[in-house]
């Protein structure tokens, strides 16, 4: 009798992903704990993450949403303009470095970065650069709506039951004196580069951890009852500029945010792991969930990955309604402006 | 900027197009600027040689694809304009629009659809939208039209749709633009969009094969 004997077939290779009796892989996440409809659900993260907002929305669950777009704005330009993407309209965070920022910006007013950037007579959020694709009208305007999104991100953890936090990067640009982390590189959205004041650093496995335990115990002290439930985005980088190869600097980068997310779960009854980035991302499985560009995920890959979000959850036979007339127009609308 | 292939501008199957393009790495700027049924309407101006649109929402969209390519109004776009504006053939062939015109046995009478007061209402209809291509065409911009994806939600009458659509092909030819039509090839027997090309969880919109169909035959 030795320790494997009395295991499930999920346990195994063989029959729990390359020969699985149903013919598709079943169990692949187990929750830690119950994320019922009524559960307050933010989210925030990289660009892949902008699928679960809305994956939630669909299925009618509680996805919290504390920075809503003016009554003004169009609804047709929302997107463009970062509202409905994440619960809050920081843009993306690519890192937990930067969501430890936000968490901390958020939680104290008085370590907000002042930083604004002028084009042309136009001004731009080094910290949210696409949030307003025309710029804003001053240097005030700029501030104000950052502190808007800072209350965001603190209603955020006041009111969530789970944060739900989906990292893509370990390569962020800091700025050499503030120290304060930029979400791109400042000169490709927004802004110019300047060699003396913006650096390259590609967080590793410990200052990465280190970053991502600094935004939990804030939230916790915050609100002790959230808990956190952490994803990796499977979608590879963009580029790098560490001098490796793209594919090896990707390989490295989910590398370390999926072991870091793994440490971080598995050290915490409070912190969860789902696996995106696993069913995603394997070369051996059976089709690529992958767009012709070899990087972003296609939709059969996102409705893949929610299936098995919602089938974790015991939710595996709903099914939205189908939308007809003007809201499919205006969703399909949205929907590209989501992507662009 | 990325020196851009094409304009894109529409109604919401601008969003297949677009989206083709961008798997495709096909350099372009635009996509929809407001939902089908607004082009079923007084949708812009011309003033001293300029267009403008009406609706504040629009004229925000416009305003950013305007400056995405790097011109002050879409007259000055020198690249070819690709355009879906008016293809949503549904809101037009909307059940509801046409149920006083139905006879007693819940269809149109024979003729009708081909008769003067049909046809006189179809032209009331499209008047904005031909107009619109008019106009780009007299500035002597490149215009492709799109075609719908051929699907035709529970809310529409077929008959009509399609109606609508052959008489816009016909009239935008006469204008001057090249219509992109790959019903052909992406289509079944009863003219149907084939299911490999239809958006998921969608019963109107086609998928970025289809899209890409489009871009094919465009030479795009």
């Amino acid at each position: 009798m030795n320790p494997y004997e009395k295991l499930d077939d999920r346990a195994f290779w063989k029959l729990g992903v390359a020969e699985p009796k149903q013919g598709e892989l079943t169990q692949v996440w187990l929750p830690k704990f119950k994320i019922e409809k009524q559960h307050a659900v933010a989210t925030a993260g990289s660009c892949f993450a902008q699928n679960i907002g809305r994956a939630l929305r669909s299925r009618g669950m509680n996805w919290l949403v504390t920075e809503k777009p003016p009554q003004s704005l169009p609804r047709s330009l929302h997107t463009a303009h970062n509202y409905g993407l994440f619960t809050f309209r920081t843009g993306n965070i690519y890192t937990p470095a930067l969501l430890a920022q936000w968490v901390r910006w958020a939680l104290d007013r008085s370590s907000m970065d002042q930083e604004v950037w002028e084009t042309d007579g136009r001004f731009f959020d080094p910290f949210r650069p696409s949030v307003r694709p025309n710029g804003f009208e001053s240097v005030e305007e700029v501030l104000a709506s950052r502190h808007i999104t800072a209350d965001a991100v603190k209603t955020a953890i006041e009111q969530a039951d789970i944060f739900l936090f989906t990292p893509g990067l370990t390569e962020a640009w800091v700025n050499t004196k503030s120290k304060s982390i930029y979400p791109a590189c400042p000169g490709t959205v927004q802004g110019t580069f300047n060699p003396d004041e913006h650096q390259c650093i590609n967080f590793g496995f410990e200052s990465g951890k280190k970053a991502l335990a600094s935004a939990f115990d804030a939230m916790q002290n915050h609100n002790p009852n959230i808990k956190m439930l952490l994803t990796v985005s499977p979608v590879p980088i963009t580029a790098t500029v560490t001098g490796h190869h793209a594919l090896t600097a990707s390989t490295y980068t989910k590398s370390v945010l999926r072991a870091l997310a793994g440490e971080f779960a598995n050290a915490s009854e409070h912190v969860d792991y789902f696996p995106s980035y696993d069913l995603v991302s394997p070369a051996m499985l059976d089709q690529s969930y992958f767009n012709e560009n070899k990087r972003t995920v296609s939709p059969s890959g996102v409705d893949y990955v929610m299936k098995h979000f919602f089938e974790g959850l015991g939710q595996e036979k709903q099914s939205s309604p189908v939308p007809m007339g003007d809201i499919v127009c205006e969703d399909e609308i949205l929907e590209y402006y989501g992507k662009a | 900027m990325a020196k851009h292939e094409f304009a894109l501008i529409g109604d919401s199957h601008a969003g297949t197009i677009g989206r083709a393009a961008r798997e495709r790495g096909i350099e372009f700027g635009g996509g929809p600027i407001a939902s089908g049924k607004e082009f079923y309407s007084e949708f812009f101006e011309v003033e001293q040689g300029k267009l403008s649109f009406v609706v504040e929402d629009t004229i925000r969209v416009y305003g950013e694809l305007c400056q995405l390519w790097g011109v002050d109004c879409i007259e000055d776009v020198e690249i070819p304009i690709v355009s879906t504006i008016g293809s949503g053939f549904h809101f037009p062939a909307a059940r509801a629009v046409w149920a006083n015109f139905r006879d007693e046995n819940l269809g149109f009478p024979q003729d009708f659809i081909a008769g003067p007061m049909c046809q006189s209402i179809f032209q009331r209809m499209q008047a904005p939208m031909l107009a619109f291509h008019q106009h780009l065409v007299e500035q002597g911009k490149t215009v492709f039209f799109a075609l719908p994806p051929q699907r035709i939600p529970d809310s529409a009458w077929g008959e009509l749709f399609r109606a609508l659509q052959n008489r816009a092909v016909s009239e935008l030819t006469k204008i001057g633009c090249s219509v992109i039509d790959v019903r052909n090839d992406t289509s079944d027997k009863e003219g149907n969009l084939l299911a490999e090309y239809c958006q998921d969880n969608d019963p109107i919109h086609g998928n970025t094969a289809l899209g890409k169909k489009m871009l094919e035959v465009a030479g795009l």
